[in-house]
């Protein structure tokens, strides 16, 4: 134990930052909470289950704070604390759920939106399961802000309650989205322990940093190829306040509305992260020299702060709209919920960023609070070996739904075609553990690799991939 | 010689999970392909020729990437796949099987002592015989039971889920029932589609692609009506038809149908999959006025297509000519946008009883739009209904049990696969090797899963029966026997 302590004094930034931030980020959140509870507790939206949903958001965004901080300074108060407001913010979160299921007559499970309300609920519950099961103390640091990402990402997607239509009305539907929702759940959890694994198996803070920019690099690449025009434009789709929708001009073709100049804080993120990775990636390890050392995460501070501008830039331009599109002479609204991926995005490489900076800031005592390896190790495979029945269960119960109601069991739809390359991957993960005996880095990796692909079938193919499954 | 070892090295690779996992993992890059490019069976007419550039849309078309899920090539794929599966189980299946028809029941001191886990437990004052039931007693008690034939020859024999040995095999004998079942529907199954309005019968399906040619279904549809329920809000509830099957004239099922809940005759499914008005009109209510005596006098008029309605009470007549039910004016054109009676155009003829006739225009949802008119009866649309057409998709599909049994299979064999290990315990009474005068109860066993949980689980037995075997020999106090 006192050897990893050694190797890792070294790598440790500066001693502060890692407190400052959640210093920052706590009276934010205070200040959050200050503000909205009162202002929430009045007026309408306890039906819907909006409200419920907030106070659940509230509560686990605390939580993943006080995990965090409880696995900074191994403090047994703060722990309880995350504990106490994780059950508290799930008790709301199923109350969001009860209440929504309730006055919409159907259960939650018949759009995008119920889908994240029951995946994310399907997240803490099974993260509650863990914890009492298996003692993971600091897993809630991983799982609760994948939680609390879900709900924010569900503020801005159409949230009304509908009626069922008719080929949704089916006993087959709620049981395939709720398989499917509890193995999504599943594989999240195998996605938060495999990252554990990897950080008590000795994946230095420095390469865990290559990860987290490189990340950051990937999300801001993919805005920057995506949606930056020449004139360094931001380009949103246009946003109907009328119909509470996106103006599309034709199937897969949004009306797209230029933000002038909102590109630049985004380029800027972007190239700091990529300073900061090829620094810390062609950089002289930190004990030859300690000098030039440090700029790796100089620079991915700076990609914090610039990725906060980014944000609060975003924020404010989207609402100071409208924005006039020369090539209709008119002008026309945006809003978030029209790029629910953007914001989804942003807010990834936000979290991915700030748990970096605790993680670099306690790296000893946190990777010396997690359970063994081998016990890590184990969780992985076990939380695959539940979730892929479930995801294999999911699958079928879709095509029998497929079949009763469009007359064929398969029909190469994307949704249905990403479920099968996920099943494939994992049937891949399997068979390599269980024949080939797969251990330790190359399972976790993999378990990282098919979390991505799960993100990918949910919500990729939802908005990048339209099909049969246009609810969702 | 040379070429035979070629073969067994191409048959060994073949059916090595190695080239199983290469397959799939192809399948996987084809299935990615197949989402990523635009596929023709999901794209508009002429959209693909849209959106790609001449070559690549001849590179693309070349090698099949417009419709990847039906190109040969990647059948072939999904044929080696399900050839790797049946070679891989036929090379290693034999053995599995032998050890799940006849276990090992039987074992010695050496066999035993072998094993990854083992234990001696001292017999204590125990004659073997008394130790093997006391301790098969205890065994039963624990909730295992042990084997009797084994106990009588001398040897404690425990095991559990023998099953799940087989899981693999189920698995993968579970997978080629699907790819079976996909072959049998590909084969000998097809897809169509009808269009009814009420009162209709069809004794073909229409093809779903343009290239096809209809089908016979070998009996007579009849529609006898259909139609949508409405939420509070004007969305759709619900869509149903009334369908009657008949053969040689007589009406053999009747069934209404609903999205999610097909009628299913002789094999051939009828879904409910689309419903939409034909753009033919069924009933008009209108509302006539006209001056008489300095009056104005109003009558409500029911018009239904080729039927006219008398008019007032001088004898005159009023008959619909023509409706266009979203109509649009192009120059002096006026044609019809779609089917549904958005912006309904109505042409009526008025029949004076001195059989002078007028025509009369009128347009509803457009009262700024003016037409001559001589009649002297001016018309208020009241209501209009029109006349529907439920669209059925037609499905045959014969291999589908194959497909639902597949499933079935799938599940039970991925829970024992996953789920529950074979283990095996055995128990003799030998000698101890540090003291070759004192006998001991040699036990030990294997599980071919989760080797921690069952060495937890081995240890707990082996310290229940040291207890027993050890709280057992003090009231009786025997000379050990020589």
């Amino acid at each position: 134990m006192s050897k990893v302590a050694t190797t890792h004094v070294a790598e440790r930034g500066a001693p502060s930052t890692g407190s400052w931030f959640l210093l920052v980020v706590g009276v934010a959140l205070i200040t959050v909470m200050a503000v909205s509870v009162p202002h929430l507790l009045g007026g309408p939206g306890w039906l819907s289950g909006e409200k419920f949903l907030y106070l659940a958001l509230i509560a686990y965004l605390g939580a993943a704070l006080l995990y965090a901080g409880a696995a900074a300074w191994r403090h047994g108060n703060l722990l309880a604390g995350a504990v106490a407001l994780t059950r508290g913010g799930f008790l709301l979160h199923t109350s969001a759920i009860v209440v929504r299921w309730a006055s919409s007559g159907h259960a939650p499970l018949s759009n995008i939106y119920e889908m994240v309300l029951v995946f994310s609920w399907g997240v803490v519950a099974l993260h509650e399961f863990a914890e009492w099961k298996f003692e993971l103390p600091f897993l809630g640091a991983i799982t609760i802000p994948i939680a609390a990402l879900s709900l924010i990402l569900m503020q801005v997607l159409p949230g009304e309650i509908r009626p069922l239509v008719p080929a949704l009305q089916s006993t087959w539907l709620q049981i395939h989205v709720t398989l499917a929702m509890l193995s999504y759940a599943g594989f999240t959890l195998s996605f938060a322990v495999a990252l554990l694994f990897l950080l008590k198996d000795g994946v230095s803070a420095r390469s865990l940093l290559s990860w987290t920019s490189g990340l950051v690099l990937g999300v801001y690449g993919v805005i920057a190829l995506t949606l930056l025009d020449r004139g360094m434009g931001l380009s949103l789709t246009a946003w109907d306040p009328a119909t509470q929708d996106k103006i599309m001009l034709g199937p897969k073709q949004p009306l797209l509305v230029s933000i002038p100049s909102l590109g630049w804080p985004f380029l800027i993120v972007l190239v700091l992260a990529a300073a900061s990775l090829a620094t810390n990636l062609f950089a002289a390890p930190p004990e030859e020299n300690r000098a030039s050392a440090g700029w790796p995460r100089r620079l991915f501070l700076a990609t914090i702060f610039a990725q906060a501008l980014a944000l609060a830039l975003l924020g404010v331009k989207v609402v100071s709209g409208p924005y006039f599109v020369a090539q209709y002479g008119q002008s026309f609204d945006v809003h978030l919920a029209s790029s629910p991926f953007l914001l989804a995005g942003i807010a990834t490489a936000i979290f991915a960023s700030l748990a970096w900076e605790v993680l670099n800031w306690k790296y000893d005592s946190i990777v010396n609070y997690l359970p063994q390896r081998d016990t890590l190790d184990g969780l992985v495979y076990k939380s695959v070996a539940i979730s892929f029945p479930l995801l294999t269960l999911m699958i079928i119960a879709g095509a029998y739904w497929a079949n009763r109601t469009w007359g064929t069991y398969w029909s190469w739809d994307p949704k249905e075609d990403w479920a099968l390359i996920t099943w494939i991957t994992y049937l891949g993960y399997l068979h390599m553990r269980l024949t080939r005996g797969w251990r330790g880095r190359r399972s976790a990796y993999f378990a990282l690799i098919g979390f991505a692909i799960v993100m990918f079938t949910f919500f990729g193919v939802t908005y990048l991939l339209p099909g049969l499954h246009a609810y969702a | 010689m040379i070429k035979r070892s070629a073969l067994d090295k191409f048959l060994q690779f073949f059916s090595s999970l190695k080239c199983g996992l290469i397959l799939l993992g192809l399948v996987g890059v084809a299935v990615t392909l197949g989402t990523l490019i635009l596929q023709r069976p999901m794209a508009r007419e002429g959209q693909i020729e849209q959106i790609y550039a001449p070559q690549t849309l001849r590179l693309l078309n070349t090698l099949g990437l417009f419709d990847v899920f039906h190109t040969w090539w990647f059948i072939l794929l999904l044929g080696l796949l399900g050839a790797n599966i049946v070679l891989a189980s036929i090379e290693r299946f034999p053995q599995v099987w032998r050890l799940f028809a006849r276990p090992h029941w039987l074992a010695d001191e050496d066999f035993v002592r072998a094993q990854a886990f083992h234990r001696e437990i001292p017999l204590g004052a125990h004659a073997p015989e008394e130790a093997l039931a006391l301790a098969s007693r205890k065994l039963l008690g624990l909730g295992y039971s042990v084997r009797p034939e084994s106990l009588r020859q001398g040897t404690l024999y425990i095991e559990k889920y023998r099953l799940a040995r087989l899981a693999p095999y189920l698995v993968h004998t579970s997978l080629l029932l699907i790819f079976a079942g996909a072959i049998v529907d590909g084969t000998w199954g097809y897809r169509g589609f009808v269009n009814l309005g009420p009162g209709m019968r069809v004794q073909n399906t229409e093809p779903l692609s343009a290239q096809g040619a209809p089908r016979p279904l070998g009996f007579t549809v009849r529609c006898d009506a259909a139609g949508m329920d409405k939420y509070p809000d004007g969305t759709p509830r619900q869509y149903w038809s009334r369908l009657a099957i008949e053969e040689g004239g007589r009406e053999v099922l009747s069934k209404q149908i609903y999205v999610n809940d097909p009628l299913t005759y002789k094999g051939v499914r009828f879904f409910q999959a689309s419903y939409a008005s034909s753009g033919a009109p069924g009933k008009l209510e209108l509302d006539a006025a006209w001056t008489e005596g300095g009056a104005t006098r109003h009558q409500t008029v029911v018009l239904q297509p080729g039927q006219a309605s008398p008019l007032g009470d001088q004898g005159a007549q009023v008959e619909l000519v023509d409706l266009l039910p979203d109509f649009v004016l192009q120059g002096n054109e006026v044609s019809s946008r779609s089917d549904e009676p958005r912006n309904p155009a109505i042409h009526l003829r008025v029949t004076q009883p001195d059989g002078r006739q007028a025509s009369v225009w009128f347009f509803p949802k457009a009262p700024e739009m003016k037409a001559a008119n001589d009649s002297g009866f001016t018309f208020q649309l009241r209501n209009l209904e029109m006349q529907y057409t439920t669209g059925l998709e037609v499905a045959h599909e014969p291999g589908q049990w194959l497909i639902w049994g597949g499933c079935l299979l799938l599940t039970g064999g991925l829970m024992l696969a996953l789920y529950f290990a074979h283990f095996r315990i055995w128990g003799v009474v030998g000698r101890d090797p540090k003291r070759r005068d004192r006998r001991v109860l040699v036990l030990g066993g294997q599980t071919n899963k989760f080797r921690e949980g069952f060495a937890r689980r081995f240890d707990e037995l082996a310290a229940a029966l040291e207890s027993e075997l050890r709280s057992s020999e003090a009231p009786v106090a025997e000379p050990i026997p020589a």
